[in-house]
């Protein structure tokens, strides 16, 4: 056990994953000798070689292709894209190849790969850098969209990723990299994909969240119990996709009331999903309308208006408050 | 040829700061006609209950609300028919044979005018269900009359009135496992004994850990002072100055003037105390005064309106005497004379409990009480409680003698006045009703 950033602690994950098993290979841009734009990489060119830790160019599309390639011939490729802005020149291979190999070939090809991404916002960086388009990939059939909130879940989710049959985007909340240190086990540790974690039970409201937003929900959560007198049960999702419906069910049919917090925007996002399962699962024992604070559905701003657009912690104690006002 | 209108009444706005109010007494009924400015209804809101007048001559032909229900500004509340009655040499229009008589159709009560179902939440209709209520016959007190669990409880009589095979097997082990305490004997027998003490108190009959209980929600005008008061109790620092005048003197004079001019004045002690404040603030004007915490200033005011606190069967009052320090003892006690009486009705108007700037609380009135600590008015500085008047042994010229002693219990907002401006204004109050002919001076 010893405490770690999220950078570290992926470090630590990729570089056991490729010690245990030998079709383990990392690729994408300047991940080799510069080890990665965040160092997530750092060391590794060294100790593994340039067969299995490749830089490539700048073309995201064809990193993703070449990928799926790998993949099909059995290689595990850890596929690192700089900022989650640029997936979107990946979108064909994506949506086309890496989703739906599995299914076009009934099966023979499984594509085990990762693609891993800094996402969010939080950093004052520009607007293709800071989105989180999560929303996109969770609506694809045959991905599994997975975010971890801290080092510890987000060494033991990469690997759970990296030894997944299928193909999991992994999206890293940038503004956690180096925001703290965890303990974190050094033996290999794994969690199981989707499903969900009751970071701290409560029973009068249920807060669902993820990724770097998981921050400014304990703040909001330990102001609501401490001042407020509320018990909220707070829920890091971790797996966007496939989503633990049955964890978030049975906590807000027990405490009525929810709500939910990401940085993605409004409209047909994960928060709407979740709005959409709740209803079909929990509805007769809802006793408010559930609340969403998430961004605006407008571009990711300059960073000067930054944290305007970005929930906040007072954001999130507001939306209680009115939730938990409604009777 | 007659002209009808049908015109809708809302709910008008009733004042600054108040959105809502609970319908007290409604003066018409479905069908019966009224005239304009015609008391209409009675909205008892945070400050005060209010008399609404029609604003039409006309015919109510629908009635949107109950009493006791929880209505807001711009709420509809009646539906008026006004303009000429068709006269009666126009005959009137024959029924078509085949129609069904109105008064067979059957009510929908599960819609609106609108057409939309009574609103609630999924959870209250699960209850709803699961207590057999049918949620339309529920009386919603939540915004836009929505069914609110405390509802659906109020009309299935509490909670304990549950049958036990409500909870389903399913809830029931989802539930976790109760570890019963060890029985203790007098409270086993709890179920079985009935209540030794019944009170003739409105309410939900319910049960707590330890007997029998009455669940009565709080007015709206109780739920307002219970505001008022933590709001002052929390941010006002309060010391209370305890002093005693002798008011033998002024007791005498009052009891033997007579005058001719008004033979049916009431001059009470309280109309001379209220005079000696006014003079008391003048001279001493912090007491007089506010903090404006957001500005960090003191606002001074050159007005002085004193309020009275006075028991109403809705709680305590405090109406406001305009001016008072324009008045003449006389003219204060008119002005509580006023007071007093519409106290017994409760008939305050909402603007007569605002703008006060110093209150006085008779508590001595309501019984043997002397000393006190009486809570500031947010917006005031002081206030100051009169306990009952009592003949005292006191000390006078070395020889103690019976003496007619008033108690004053004077609250001071600690942060604008400090003991050396409230003791110099408390002085100048005990010694104008010490020697009453300051008064005249």
């Amino acid at each position: 056990m010893s405490q770690r950033t999220m950078v570290e602690a992926l470090n630590l994950a990729l570089d056991e994953c490729m010690d245990r098993d030998d079709s383990v290979c990392l690729m994408g841009e300047d991940v080799g000798v510069n080890g990665g734009v965040f160092r997530v990489t750092k060391g590794l060119h060294e100790k593994y070689g340039k067969r299995r830790v490749m830089d490539t160019p700048l073309a995201e599309c064809g990193i993703i292709g070449t990928a799926v390639g790998m993949a099909i011939h059995g290689l595990k490729p850890v596929t690192e894209i700089q900022f989650s802005g640029f997936t979107l020149q990946a979108f064909d291979q994506i949506e086309q190849n890496m989703a739906r190999m599995r299914n076009r070939t009934q099966g023979r090809f499984t594509i085990s790969m990762v693609m891993r991404a800094p996402f969010g916002g939080g950093i004052r960086a520009v607007e293709h850098h800071s989105e989180s388009r999560e929303a996109y990939w969770a609506h694809t059939p045959g991905l599994k969209v997975v975010i971890p909130s801290g080092p510890r879940n987000a060494r033991a989710l990469l690997a759970a990723a990296i030894e997944d049959p299928d193909p999991v985007i992994f999206y890293e909340p940038k503004a956690v990299y180096r925001a703290f240190r965890e303990d974190v086990p050094d033996e290999h540790e794994t969690m199981p994909i989707g499903v969900a974690e009751v970071v701290r039970p409560g029973e009068d409201i249920t807060v669902i969240s993820y990724g770097a937003m998981m921050r400014v929900c304990t703040e909001a959560v330990d102001d609501l119990v401490d001042i407020h007198g509320v018990d909220v049960e707070l829920i890091d999702l971790l797996s966007v996709s496939p989503m633990d419906t049955a964890t978030l069910a049975e906590s807000v049919s027990r405490t009525g009331r929810c709500v939910i917090v990401h940085e993605g925007h409004q409209s047909c996002g994960i928060a709407a999903e979740v709005i959409a399962r709740l209803n079909e699962h929990a509805f007769e024992y809802l006793c408010a309308p559930i609340r969403r604070v998430t961004c605006p559905d407008l571009p990711f701003p300059y960073f000067q208006t930054e944290k305007h657009f970005l929930p906040d912690a007072d954001d999130v104690i507001a939306a209680v408050q009115e939730t938990l006002a409604w009777e | 040829m007659s002209t009808t209108m049908a015109v809708e009444f809302k709910l008008p706005d009733l004042g600054e700061g108040v959105h809502e109010g609970q319908v007290v007494r409604l003066h018409v009924r479905e069908g019966e006609s009224i005239s304009e400015d015609a008391p209409l209804m009675e909205v008892e809101t945070d400050k005060a209950a209010v008399e609404i007048p029609s604003p039409v001559t006309g015919t109510v032909t629908r009635c949107h609300v109950a009493e006791q229900q929880l209505v807001h500004v711009g709420d509809v509340m009646f539906t008026f028919e006004t303009g000429e009655v068709a006269t009666a040499t126009e005959s009137p229009k024959p029924m078509p044979a085949a129609a069904t008589p109105v008064a067979s159709r059957a009510p929908a009560p599960h819609r609106d005018r609108t057409g939309r179902r009574t609103p609630a939440s999924p959870s209250v209709r699960r209850l709803a269900r699961e207590r057999g209520l049918e949620l339309e016959s529920i009386n919603g007190s939540g915004p836009g009359g929505r069914v609110t669990r405390a509802d659906v409880e109020a009309a299935s009589g509490g909670a304990f009135t549950n049958p036990p095979d409500v909870m389903s097997a399913e809830t029931a082990t989802q539930r976790p496992p109760v570890i019963e305490a060890t029985p203790v004997a007098p409270l086993a027998q709890r179920a079985a004994r009935t209540p030794s003490n019944p009170l003739a108190i409105e309410g939900v009959e319910d049960s707590d850990d330890y007997g029998a209980i009455i669940r009565q929600p709080l007015s709206q005008a109780r739920k307002t002072i219970s505001n008022v008061m933590s709001t002052a109790w929390m941010t006002i620092p309060h010391v209370t100055d305890c002093n005693d005048a002798d008011i033998t003197e002024l007791e005498r004079m009052r009891r033997e003037f007579c005058d001719p001019d008004h033979p049916d004045r009431r001059l009470t002690v309280l109309a001379f105390v209220v005079r000696a404040v006014c003079r008391a603030v003048q001279s001493v004007p912090i007491l007089n005064a506010s903090l404006d915490e957001s500005s960090g200033e003191v606002i001074y005011r050159r007005y002085v309106n004193i309020g009275i606190g006075v028991e109403t069967d809705r709680g305590l009052v405090a109406p406001v005497i305009r001016d008072a320090d324009r008045m003449t003892v006389g003219e204060i006690a008119d002005a509580l004379e006023i007071i007093s009486s519409n106290a017994r009705s409760a008939s305050f108007g909402v603007n007569d409990t605002r703008g006060g700037t110093y209150t006085i609380s008779n508590a001595g009135a309501m019984g043997p009480t002397r000393y006190s600590t009486p809570i500031i008015q947010p917006g005031q500085v002081g206030c100051l409680a009169l306990g009952r008047a009592k003949k005292m042994p006191w000390v006078v010229d070395d020889e103690i003698v019976p003496r007619l002693i008033l108690p004053l219990s004077h609250s001071m907002d600690h942060r604008l006045v400090d003991g050396g401006r409230e003791i110099p204004f408390i002085g100048h109050l005990i010694e104008d009703l010490q020697s009453p002919m300051r008064f005249m001076v």
